[in-house]
């Protein structure tokens, strides 16, 4: 894809700088949007905080159809994910393109239709889920989740490290780069009707993107949180 | 036939072929959700989000005849 303005910065280190241009653009949204919804809570709501509240509940609803009560312990991460996702996946449905004369090379995408982005929000879900897991059941329960269910398991219960960040990373860039190749294809084609119902398709995947990959963080969260040894540990945490 | 033409054949028959299987696992799913909750409407909160999961990991099986696609393709200089 020749479409990425690359900006070297020597040592061998290249940055994709309109991906990092528009990942920008979507934390900056996320905050202060964030600020606008938190500032002088009340116990009757305003509008603003209804709406923060709104997204706080689904993120928990997330959370807790995958964990339970347990779950509000990584609710932080389940959220930002899903919020930053979908900021991103929403962005590249605006028409972009008019910026695209403003760049010395390439153009402005949604910054989760590059692998590089998707990479690093996969790899940062690893890394959660262990460090979680680590947290909750310490090192030895850790290890001992990967004899489960019989130390013949072990390669393959390793194997799951490498399967579940990368299923994560390929599902979703490859549905964002779809619909960008998808729209392109429509404009070439009919550059007045057709983009809009293509359009119309993409805000929905982009949105049922964003949850699956929530959701799946959250999933890969609430197994490896798991205690295995004890069946009534679980229940004595969350009362 | 050479590389460029046998490309141009195969790699849209990869996607195709590749999009039958989880088209049929989806459509099975999306009707025995409707089932379920035409059955027991009040199931449906506690089963959408697995219905979700499952869209999720059929739906990759598809994504990797893309994968195909775009591995040939960007091999290939015309």
């Amino acid at each position: 894809m020749e479409h990425f303005w690359q900006v070297s910065f020597g040592n061998g280190l290249t940055v994709h700088a309109n991906t990092v241009l528009m990942a920008w653009i979507a934390m900056g949204l996320l905050i202060g949007l964030g600020w606008l919804a938190t500032r002088q809570l009340a116990v009757i709501p305003t509008t603003r905080q209804t709406a923060g509240e709104f997204f706080y509940d689904f993120c928990r609803s997330i959370t807790m159809c995958t964990a339970g009560p347990r779950g509000d312990g990584y609710l932080f991460f389940v959220g930002s994910l899903f919020l930053f996702i979908l900021t991103c996946n929403l962005m590249g449905q605006l028409p972009l393109k008019l910026f695209g004369p403003l760049l010395p090379h390439g153009e402005l995408m949604a910054a989760t239709a590059d692998i590089n982005t998707t990479a690093a929000l996969a790899i940062i879900s690893l890394v959660m889920y262990i460090a979680l897991a680590i947290k909750r059941t310490g090192i030895k329960g850790f290890v001992s989740h990967h004899l489960q269910p019989h130390w013949l398991f072990l390669p393959m219960n390793l194997l799951e490290h490498i399967t579940r960040p990368a299923s994560l990373l390929i599902r979703l860039y490859f549905n964002i780069l779809v619909g960008e190749i998808l729209s392109g294809l429509a404009m070439s084609i009919s550059p007045y009707v057709l983009p809009s119902a293509v359009i119309f398709l993409e805000l929905f995947v982009a949105v049922v993107q964003a949850y699956i990959f929530a959701i799946l963080s959250a999933v890969y969260v609430g197994l490896m949180t798991e205690v295995h040894d004890d069946h009534h540990a679980d229940d004595a945490h969350a009362h | 036939m050479d590389v460029a033409a046998a490309a141009m054949i195969s790699v849209p028959l990869a996607v195709g072929l590749a999009s039958i299987g989880p088209a049929i696992g989806i459509g099975m799913m999306a009707s025995h959700y409707f089932d379920s909750v035409a059955r027991q409407p009040e199931v449906q909160g506690a089963i959408t989000p697995q219905f979700f999961i499952t869209l999720g990991v059929v739906e990759l099986l598809g994504l990797f005849g893309f994968v195909a696609f775009y591995l040939v393709f960007s091999k290939i200089t015309f």
